[in-house]
């Protein structure tokens, strides 16, 4: 075979064509692991997954992970090395996940080191929320049926804020019927001096569960909806675990760089616990906003 | 009008009537037809002339309201004979730009070196500025910034969608049957619908109504079989070729590398001269393409790449003896099936399937000539889209649309004519007609020639590819989702538009030298392209875009003697722009300008040849600037972190680390090919040999990389090659 460099030079002059052919498809980067997980004083055991960053795409093989992971408590200096395990997912490929059986501590710092063989480290700082209260407050002068519930503590982030009301009603020909409702309140939240405030509409919840009653099924109008009690529910997360534009869309958030708090590295650890509290408004405030007692 | 000897309608001859104090003249149109009117009753002179043909010359005695039919039969002239020849002054080659459109004949197809004997078409492409094709592998040409699913390839008013062989020097159009192409590289006119940005339009040969003709031809890397002749004497005539690859059984025991690639075609004409004013043609055409674009590896069996082309078509041609109209009818069918994957069950499939019907009227006057018509499409598209890191998406989808088009060709003077068309097209996105002018315009004058074009396009069907892999071969067809309140797209409604402006400028010296120059822009909106994700996978998840495309063209076409020399460079700066909602989260800006990956911004072709003591001699050398693609930082895994839950039970998956799209750029593109040929006449019949060597100095041009596995596949290294063919008549 001829292999004229000659020719080829002369004939892709000022062209910069060059003569290389070779071709280096992957950048390559120092970072050595991405990390996903959630740190949670509800979670008996903590757990998070580490992949490492490699130069060619492949399903992992069921073999040890080239990597180091450690725990530390900020606050007393206790660090812990946890255990790899190889998770066989639904689609038969293979995951290393990382754990320690104890749970994490509220309102405490964590730092979450994961060291390849050469020493280099992929490191995130997760921080728990502290202990909240919820304190339902009487409504406002302007608006009556407008109750401001109250979210005290250190609690950086609410995600997943959803109101869920339980409500019976007569439904026409059938007698009496129990359903609940769930309405999402993630933009009803506002941060204050020590907490947060949620105001919670009744009136305005009252026309979004009627709506969805007659969009169901026919209803009896005289004996009104009856208030059965409501449940507040939300996320206490760490001020990082917060997706773009409040949704967890995965197309979204798999774009390395989005939602990310890794560093020397990619992925998120997330840490919070889950609050919910239930109540029943007084008859009067009920009323006011159209439910029947 | 029609070849003496074959009985082949021939176009574009000069045909002049004179007497009664007038002189008119036009030429004649693709399927041979001439009209006049209007004329006086009298008597007349009609003389006919065109290069290569004995001059004819009959008186005409016209009584008042005749009409009269002249079939003038044109005599060839093969030896130098003592009589009035009309031949060429000028280069007796090739294509003329002509505000993007060039008109290729067989003679221009054969000048470009292929490793066989017989040309293609396919051959020919590659030589034409703002013409970027994957490679000699692969099968997909770019024209001027658009891509293989939006231009429009048609064989005798039949679509063929993916008509180029997997090796790219190869086509469904062998040159025996070709009888002219006309490739618009934008600025088409209104009788073509549906596409944005290019249209190839082919029309076959009619087979030989007068004596029997075929050939045979071998060559490591094609087989070829052609067959023409009458049925019925002087009415009904047959045209039939059939070819196949052979490279994977003769070409790789001589050369080292694999070349796994399968293909055929079948075209099969058949022409009926039904009266002196009417005739009938059927056309079926199969073409089968399989190979495997990657290395084979131990752990892994390569994926293989496959396509099935099928149409069949009828056209019914109708002049009324008393309106000076000639009428239309086309009726036909187009299937594509392709498919990636393991060969017994490839895990990507998409087809589509076309039915149409075409209805045109044209009319032939003395100053102005124009078609107007009808044509009715319905396509259904499938795809399912499978493969690894991900699950099997299904997508199925019918539709049917409807347009109108009238085009007009009008002569300003003796030097300019002006096409001035408009389409109406109905999609099933919306209720009310897309309008679509477009206007071509030409001027002549003593060697100058200054054309332009401009015109709006829209296209329904979207072609989409994986974008990520560079050359990627596989395409999945799906369409627009229509606008009806419904639908929760963003894409909804939102027909693909196109926009192109042509401008060029040539000169011919008259003495073997013509240079030449155009230039372009088109702009693209709504444009539908595949959804950036870092997820290792395929699918029809479609992101709205805008793209534009400009650039130039510039050719010197010499010929002094036996020599002849065409050079030609284009520029071509194409940029797409997205508008995934999601880019303002990723990259901090609301849309992102990338350049598309077949953008290629330089190419040049230097295509010589000389006849030297009965030898043919064809060197083509062609550079084509590197294509981008999107170069990984790395691969590894994502889950979803949504809740307090236990990440051990979060199905995760594997992911891209990808700096930017098409950050980087593959190396450049060249090659040199080379071919020898002659001819010896044994009897009747006569003989061609050609030796031809593909890749001469053996660059390790990449054709298709897998940024996933990061298998890379180079085009054909360097191959010689011994071609034989017989032909008899």
């Amino acid at each position: 075979m001829i292999r004229s460099t000659f020719l080829c030079a002369v004939l892709a002059a000022g062209m910069g064509a060059g003569c290389d052919s070779e071709i280096d498809p992957v950048i390559g980067t120092e970072q050595p692991f991405t990390l996903y997980g959630v740190v949670s004083p509800q979670l008996d055991t903590q757990r998070v997954i580490v992949f490492p960053i490699e130069g060619q795409l492949r399903q992992l093989e069921a073999e040890p992970l080239d990597a180091l992971f450690s725990w530390t408590d900020t606050a007393t200096g206790a660090t812990s090395t946890w255990q790899d395990s190889l998770i066989r997912q639904p689609d038969g490929s293979i995951v290393h996940m990382y754990w320690w059986p104890e749970a994490a501590d509220f309102g405490r710092t964590y730092d979450v080191r994961v060291a390849n063989a050469e020493g280099v480290e992929t490191h995130v700082t997760v921080r728990v929320p502290g202990v909240s209260e919820i304190d339902i407050q009487p409504p406002g002068l302007t608006s009556s049926t407008v109750v401001p519930v109250r979210v005290r503590g250190d609690v950086p982030n609410l995600l997943k804020l959803e109101l869920e009301y339980g409500f019976d009603y007569t439904q026409s020909g059938l007698g009496e019927k129990l359903e609940s409702l769930i309405i999402p309140y993630g933009e009803q939240a506002s941060p204050v001096a020590d907490g947060w405030v949620i105001q919670v509409n009744l009136a305005r919840d009252y026309r979004t569960v009627l709506d969805f009653i007659r969009s169901q099924r026919a209803i009896e109008l005289a004996p009104g909806i009856q208030l059965r009690g409501i449940q507040i529910r939300f996320l206490a997360a760490s001020a990082e675990w917060s997706p773009p534009g409040g949704e967890f869309d995965p197309e979204i958030l798999v774009q390395p760089g989005t939602m990310d708090n890794v560093e020397n590295g990619f992925g998120f650890v997330g840490a919070g616990y889950r609050v919910a509290h239930s109540w029943l408004p007084a008859d009067s405030l009920a009323n006011a906003a159209g439910f029947r007692q | 009008m029609t070849d003496a000897s074959t009985g082949q309608a021939l176009d574009l001859v000069n045909v002049v009537v004179e007497g009664m104090g007038v002189s008119e003249g036009t030429t004649t149109r693709s399927d041979g037809l001439y009209q006049f009117t209007r004329l006086e009753a009298g008597a007349y002179v009609l003389r006919a002339s065109f290069i290569g043909y004995r001059l004819f010359s009959d008186s005409l005695d016209l009584a008042p309201g005749q009409v009269l039919t002249a079939t003038i039969a044109l005599q060839p002239v093969e030896t130098e004979l003592d009589e009035l020849v009309v031949e060429s002054a000028g280069i007796a080659s090739v294509a003329v730009p002509v505000a993007g459109l060039q008109t290729i004949r067989a003679a221009d197809i054969d000048r470009v070196p292929t490793p066989d004997v017989s040309g293609d078409l396919a051959s020919l492409l590659t030589t034409i500025p703002g013409v970027v094709s994957t490679g000699d592998q692969g099968g997909q040409l770019f024209i001027r910034g658009g891509e293989p699913s939006q231009n429009m390839v048609m064989l005798d008013g039949m679509l063929v969608y993916q008509p180029f062989h997997i090796l790219g020097f190869y086509s469904a159009f062998p040159s025996d049957i070709v009888n002219r192409a006309d490739i618009y590289a934008g600025g088409f006119g209104a009788k073509f619908g549906g596409r944005l940005s290019s249209v190839i339009d082919i029309r076959s040969r009619d087979g030989n109504t007068r004596s029997f003709a075929g050939s045979g031809a071998i060559s490591p890397f094609i087989g070829a079989l052609q067959f023409e002749g009458p049925l019925i004497p002087g009415r009904v005539s047959l045209l039939a070729s059939y070819r196949t690859a052979l490279l994977d059984r003769i070409a790789t025991q001589y050369i080292d590398d694999r070349l796994p690639f399968e293909f055929d075609d079948l075209f099969a004409k058949l022409y009926m001269k039904v009266s002196s004013t009417s005739n009938l043609s059927a056309t079926y055409l199969k073409t089968n393409d399989s190979g495997t674009l990657e290395d084979a590896r131990d752990d892994v069996v390569p994926d293989e790449v496959s396509w099935t082309n099928e149409v069949i078509g009828g056209r019914y041609l109708f002049l009324p003896r008393n309106v000076p109209v000639a009428a239309e009818l086309r009726i036909s069918h187009s299937r594509l099936e392709n498919g990636i994957g393991p060969a017994a069950a490839p895990v990507r499939t998409s087809s589509i399937e076309d039915t149409h019907i075409l209805l045109t009227a044209s009319f032939v006057g003395a100053r102005v000539n124009a078609d107007a018509g009808m044509d009715l499409r319905t396509i259904s598209l499938a795809s399912e889209l499978g493969g690894l890191y991900q699950n099997v998406e299904f997508r199925n989808s019918r539709l049917g649309n409807w347009g109108n088009f009238l085009e007009m060709d009008i002569e300003l003077g003796e030097h300019a004519r002006l096409q001035p068309s408009l389409r109406a097209q109905f999609y099933k996105v919306r209720f009310q007609p897309y309008l679509e002018p477009r206007l071509r315009f030409v001027w002549e004058r003593g060697g100058h020639q200054i054309s332009a074009a401009t015109g709006i396009h829209h296209q329904e069907i979207v072609g989409l590819t994986d974008r990520r892999d560079a050359a990627n071969v596989f395409t999945a067809w799906t369409s627009i989702p229509p606008a009806d309140g419904r639908s929760q797209s963003v894409d909804a409604g939102r027909i693909q538009k196109a926009t192109h402006a042509i401008v060029g400028y040539s000169i011919d010296s008259g003495r073997g030298l013509r240079l030449s120059a155009e230039g372009f822009y088109k702009y693209y909106a709504n444009l539908l392209v595949a959804e950036w994700t870092a997820y290792p996978r395929f699918t029809t998840r479609m992101q709205p875009a805008s793209g534009r495309s400009a650039g130039f063209d510039v050719r010197m076409d010499a010929q002094r003697g036996p020599i002849y020399l065409q050079i030609n460079y284009g520029y071509s700066a194409t940029r797409y722009r997205a508008e995934q909602a999601s880019i303002l989260v990723w990259y901090g800006e609301e849309t992102l300008d990338f350049r598309p990956p077949h953008d290629r911004r330089h190419q040049l072709n230097l295509l010589t040849g000389a006849e030297v003591r009965g030898f043919d001699v064809s060197v083509h050398w062609t550079y084509g600037a590197g294509l981008p693609y999107s170069r990984a930082i790395g691969f590894d895994g994502f889950a979803l972190i949504d809740d307090i839950v236990n990440v051990g039970e979060v199905p995760a998956s594997r992911r891209v680390i990808y700096e930017r799209p098409y950050n980087a750029q593959l190396p450049g593109y060249h090659r040199l090919d080379v071919s020898v040929e002659r001819s010896f006449d044994i009897g009747r019949s006569r003989l061609t040999a050609q030796a031809s060597a593909l890749n001469v100095y053996d660059r390790a041009n990449i054709f298709y990389l897998d940024v996933f596995t990061l298998q890379r596949v180079d085009q054909l290294p360097f191959i010689p090659s011994l071609g034989l063919k017989v032909a008899f008549q």
